[in-house]
């Protein structure tokens, strides 16, 4: 073992965790009060979807903490953080769906764990692969065929109780398969079987109609075909096809470009194309830096406004400052993906945390910047923070395969290798 | 002041307090995940023969060839571009042919599939041959060392009282496990994996003819039969001539550790 | 492997696209906040598109104008004030884009960057907003010119506030009239004419021919012309005069309004002297009053033959004025060539912004020539007892326009130091300026003076 090394483990790493729950406990109790005493009696609901949510919390980090070794835990931080927002701003709106998001956070947190022990092992990873892709598309085909048909978008699939949208879950799936290439480090650089399964994803969500999220697919297939292959050559010409295929959707469907006719026009459309982005843009203005206070809005009343919208409550209530932190959380998660990447034990988990951040950002950007009119409005949520159960378990997963990047998630293995 | 005036005071102040905590929590998080610092390791070492130069190993997958994008750079005609990859799996490390023109070779064998590569093994690509050096094994070879040393110091004490009464004693090769001693009987002691050796060993690393133990005065030497994976006391090859074997040695034969006892069994005359 | 986490910066380039997207957005938040939070789509604010809540707009002299109270917009109980101030004031519905109601939303709404609306919200009422116009004087001009489409404009040229603001037609906010999209009498209702209006200037465009003549002909006060009640042009064509006026000299040509005298000063420049002078005072330009962005005035010789340069000379041919633009003429001619912008809303923003902007339209020793040019001018043709103790300055036309009756303009100030005001009146399709413009300038600067 060099010296080097050596000096690099004594380090003391400055994250306090116990200070930072503790502030993030703080934070999520006076979020919660205007919520729990908006009505004339407090919900019992509400207070026990809220009392339970910060007692899992801290189950988790006392856990992780003394039984699984953990001793980075910023990302969980910043998962929980959101999910909170995200709990406290959906059960403001309506009280009803406390409940759900709360499962749906629970879901998420067993996905997230689950995930993060399966990643530890490349041969795992390796074995699953196939499996995997088969079942990814085989959920989007089950989709396609059987599924409902909700604000325009064919991607529901209902199950009594509880509705999913699957091409939330194939979005692990997608960056499972990608990032699963080990012994083909060099021998096959070819992408092609990749991109049949790419092309068999992104195809499905056109019939769909889920724009959106066809979209982030197809960014974070060029993200994982050029960290795999470092083929732009390859990875232009299908970049052009795209386009041109895009192009040809827009001349022979008008009706999808129609979708987009507000863009970049959305005052003068306030009330029909921008009606949304509108109401996002004037009452995220209006609750200025410190917001209006939680509960005191008027976005909540548009429509879809817990989902595709939430960032303009979030500025609306909560305030700007607050807006532009929880976006600002992801963006530097992209960039602790981005050095762990750099310094990943194997290929799998350099490619697994560059396409999860990409994933995140591009969903990210089409959401924020969707709806304040720099982007074309697609309706995709605002990862952890919207209403969605599908979408809550994906952003955890997510956030799990960048953490699994990190060796010093599985301390037994760090051990062995610092020795 | 009021309930109500108190109420909408406080109200007001949770405005700012959770900006501030927002603020606090993010700043926290991000400062401790953008100023993390990674370690890098060396996993083992591919260690040029001729020359003995060591190449690090630090990552899970090593690309080898004559790319300037491989990660083991081997700027000699015979190699391929693109020769080969090394890995890290749980199996070991593995190394695997990625369309070489030359091919890959482990202790003089090409390789078709994938191979395990153990510690000492011969690999070469093309004419550019190596010894792969895994650092684990070596680590354990040390850690197995101090350990007889600490040992040994107990056991000269009761040795030196038995030298006392004139007793003399036969030394062992003891395997690393400890369940099994081969005791050297004889002044000059053939080991290896032939039938006609003094000491039969089953292991495949080891060549048929691996290494000669001997009495020279009062000491025990270990010498190089010119095995295949080589002879190793200390961790360190023995290659030209003879080594002297003291108490708790380590003695590795291709790859196969030994302990060396030498007051294993009392002499019987 | 190297290679591969090497690939990783292509994140890179996202997460700087993303942040600079992130900045784009903080920035509009910052430099836009303001429109957004008081758009219309705004239910804090408005009610089915009407503004609810919002600060008092008051005038000068602390009339209150527009109110919120118990959450309905109320205006001033005078129906003259309310319709001659509507331009002004605006309308709840954000029709009337020159108005305090839209220019001054975030400051009545209390919109602040760091706030929001905050303070709307949780106390009731936003910031007062008061303008620099007098209700009252602006109630007489809006009854002088007695219904008929046009506008009246006062300011001060020497603090730039506009003290009348006049834009006819107009209606009453409080009772706005059914057929306001299908009655003629409202045509162009909701544009400020003052501000946003152009028409054919006639004869007060003399006055911007003789500063050119000022500042391009040499000799031009011992030049003399020769007018045979019209001037034929060489290429054919004549312009017609308003009289015979036989051999002329320049300042008896600006007293006379002489036409033929004028075709030839314009057609003796030509069309680069002419266009190059013109425009340096302010034609083809734009003025930010109080945020408002004027319309700007044309003077478009391109590819125009001589007796095309002789009509525009007169103000005629495709020459068209703003109102504030010819207003800020005679600012300068008054105060040696150069004025403040004008206007209206006295924020504290728009006083500095009011106090410290000036613009330079005329020269100096042209701008005092041209002053004696017009105080002549009233002496002998409307008599100083129009205007009272002013030592007057000033030029009517009467602007040509295709088959319908002439526009009547005046435009003037006071000379006196004590009283530094210019005015410009305009009534579309009116007739002659001595007749129909110069009676309202008299009476509305005699109330001015009186009220003061």
């Amino acid at each position: 073992m060099s010296d080097k090394t050596q000096k690099k483990k004594k380090v003391k790493h400055p994250f306090n965790w116990l200070s930072m729950l503790m502030l993030t406990t703080i934070f999520q109790l006076i979020s919660m009060m205007p919520v729990v005493f908006l009505t004339e009696e407090p919900n019992v609901e509400v207070v026990s979807v809220f009392g339970g949510f910060i007692l899992v919390q801290w189950l988790y980090f006392i856990c992780a903490r003394n039984f699984a070794s953990q001793r980075a835990t910023e990302l969980e931080i910043i998962a929980f953080a959101l999910s909170g927002i995200g709990l406290v701003t959906v059960a403001s709106v309506k009280p009803e769906y406390a409940l759900k998001q709360f499962i749906a956070i629970l879901i998420g947190l067993a996905a997230f764990i689950v995930l993060v022990a399966i990643m530890r092992n490349v041969e795992v990873i390796s074995a699953l692969r196939i499996p995997v892709a088969i079942g990814a598309v085989g959920l989007l085909a089950v989709n396609l065929v059987m599924a409902e048909t909700v604000n325009g978008a064919l991607n529901w699939i209902n199950l009594g109780a509880f509705s999913i949208q699957p091409s939330e879950i194939v979005k692990i799936a997608f960056i499972f398969v990608g990032a699963a290439t080990l012994e083909k480090l060099q021998s096959a650089r070819s992408l092609t079987r990749y991109l049949i399964f790419s092309l068999g994803c992104v195809g499905a969500l056109f019939l769909m109609r889920d724009f959106g999220t066809a979209l982030i697919f197809f960014a974070t297939f060029v993200v994982i075909a050029f960290m795999r292959s470092g083929d732009i050559k390859t990875i232009g010409l299908i970049c052009t096809g795209a386009i041109l295929g895009a192009g040809l959707i827009i001349y022979f469907k008008p009706y999808v470009a129609s979708r987009f006719a507000a863009y970049r026009h959305v005052w003068e459309l306030a009330n029909e194309g921008g009606f949304q982005q509108t109401r996002v843009l004037s009452y995220s203005a209006s609750g200025g830096l410190f917001g209006l206070g939680i509960g005191e809005g008027r976005l909540r009343h548009i429509f879809a406004s817990t989902t595709d919208l939430i960032f303009g409550i979030l500025c609306e209530e909560w305030g700007l400052i607050v807006g532009f932190c929880v976006v600002l959380c992801f963006a530097f998660v992209a960039v602790y993906a981005l050095r762990i990447a750099r310094h990943a034990r194997s290929t799998v988990y350099s490619i697994a945390a560059v396409a999860a951040a990409a994933m995140i950002l591009v969903q990210l950007a089409l959401n924020v910047f969707g709806v304040t009119d720099l982007l074309p409005l697609t309706g995709v949520t605002l990862p952890f923070v919207s209403r969605g159960g599908t979408s809550m378990i994906c952003s955890w997963a997510l956030f799990a395969f960048i953490k699994s990047a990190d060796i010093k998630t599985y301390p037994k293995l760090e051990k062995q290798m610092e020795e | 002041m009021d309930i109500n005036e108190l109420y909408i005071s406080a109200v007001s102040l949770t405005r700012y307090l959770l900006a501030g905590l927002a603020v606090l929590i993010t700043g926290g998080c991000v400062v401790s995940l953008v100023t993390r610092r990674f370690g890098s390791r060396v996993g083992s070492y591919l260690v040029e023969f001729k020359t003995k130069k060591r190449i690090p190993l630090t990552r899970w997958e090593n690309s080898i060839g004559r790319s300037p994008t491989c990660d083991v750079i081997l700027n000699v005609a015979t190699v391929s571009r693109f020769h080969a990859v090394i890995s890290k799996r749980r199996t070991g490390w593995v190394v695997a042919d990625t369309g070489s023109r030359t091919g890959v070779y482990v202790n003089g064998e090409q390789i078709g599939k994938p191979v395990v590569l153990k510690h000492g093994d011969k690999v070469s690509f093309g004419t550019s041959v190596f010894e792969f050096f895994d650092v684990d094994v070596d680590d354990a070879e040390r850690e197995a060392e101090k350990e007889r040393r600490r040992q040994a110091k107990i056991n000269a004490r009761t040795v030196a009282r038995a030298d006392n009464r004139g007793a003399s004693f036969l030394p062992a090769i003891i395997d690393e496990a400890g369940d099994k001693a081969y005791v050297i009987g004889c002044d000059s002691c053939t080991i290896g994996r032939s039938p006609d050796c003094d000491i039969r060993l089953k292991y495949h690393s080891l060549s048929s003819e691996h290494a000669r133990v001997s009495k020279i005065g009062n000491g025990w030497y270990i010498e190089d039969l010119g095995s295949t994976n080589g002879t190793k006391v200390n961790a360190r090859f023995v290659t030209n001539g003879r080594r002297k074997l003291r108490d708790g040695d380590i003695i590795g034969l291709g790859g196969v550790i030994f302990v060396f006892d030498e007051h294993y069994k009392i002499k019987k005359n | 492997m190297n290679t591969v986490t090497k690939r990783a910066y292509v994140l890179l380039a996202i997460i700087i696209a993303f942040i600079g997207g992130l900045v784009f957005l903080a920035v509009s938040f910052f430099t836009q906040g303001g429109t957004w939070a008081t758009h219309r789509v705004n239910g804090h604010l408005y009610s089915q598109g009407e503004i609810k809540n919002a600060g008092r707009i008051l005038d000068r002299n602390g009339v209150i104008l527009a109110q919120s109270k118990n959450g309905e917009r109320v205006y001033n109980s005078d129906k003259n004030i309310r319709k001659a101030t509507l331009h002004a004031v605006g309308d709840t519905y954000g029709y009337i884009a020159t108005g305090a109601h839209t220019l001054c939303r975030d400051k009545l709404t209390g919109y602040s960057f760091v706030d929001g609306i905050y303070t709307l919200i949780n106390t009731g009422s936003g910031s007062d907003v008061n303008l620099t116009i007098d209700a009252k004087l602006c109630a007489n001009a809006y009854r002088y010119l007695d219904s008929r489409k046009g506008t009246v404009g006062i300011y001060n040229y020497k603090t730039g506030e506009i003290v009348c603001m006049v834009s006819t037609p107009t209606y009453d906010p409080k009772n706005k009239p059914e057929d306001i999209e299908t009655n003629d009498k409202y045509e162009a209702v909701y544009m400020n004419r003052l501000l946003n209006g152009v028409f054919t200037p006639g004869s007060t465009f003399k006055t911007v021919t003789t500063v050119a003549a000022l500042e391009n002909i040499p000799d031009i006060n011992s030049c003399t012309f020769e007018c045979t009640g019209a001037h034929a042009t060489a290429q054919g064509g004549q312009i017609i005069c308003n009289n015979t006026h036989g051999k002329i000299s320049f300042g008896t040509a600006f007293t006379k309004s002489c036409n033929s005298a004028y075709a030839q000063m314009g057609i003796g420049m030509g069309a680069d002297v002419m266009t190059a002078t013109v425009n340096s005072m302010g034609f083809g330009k734009s003025f930010s009053v109080s945020g408002v962005n004027t319309a700007k005035s044309r003077f478009d010789l391109k590819g125009a033959v001589d007796i095309d340069i002789g009509w525009a000379s007169i103000g005629q041919y495709t020459t068209l004025v703003n109102p504030l633009h010819m207003l800020m003429i005679m600012g300068c001619a008054a105060s040696d060539g150069s004025t403040p912008i004008p206007y209206f809303v006295s924020d504290s923003l728009y006083d500095v912004v009011g106090s410290v902007r000036t613009e330079r339209l005329l020269q100096q020793t042209t701008a005092s020539q041209l002053k004696t040019m017009m105080r002549n001018n009233v002496i002998n043709n409307y008599g100083d007892s129009r205007f009272p103790d002013m030592q007057f300055c000033g030029k009517t036309g009467t602007a040509q326009v295709a088959d319908e009756a002439s526009h009547a303009w005046f435009t003037g100030f006071s000379a006196d130091d004590s009283f530094p005001y210019a005015i410009v009146v305009v009534v579309e399709n009116g007739g002659g300026g001595s007749e129909v413009a110069v009676p309202i300038a008299s009476k509305i600067m005699k109330d001015l003076k009186n009220a003061l």
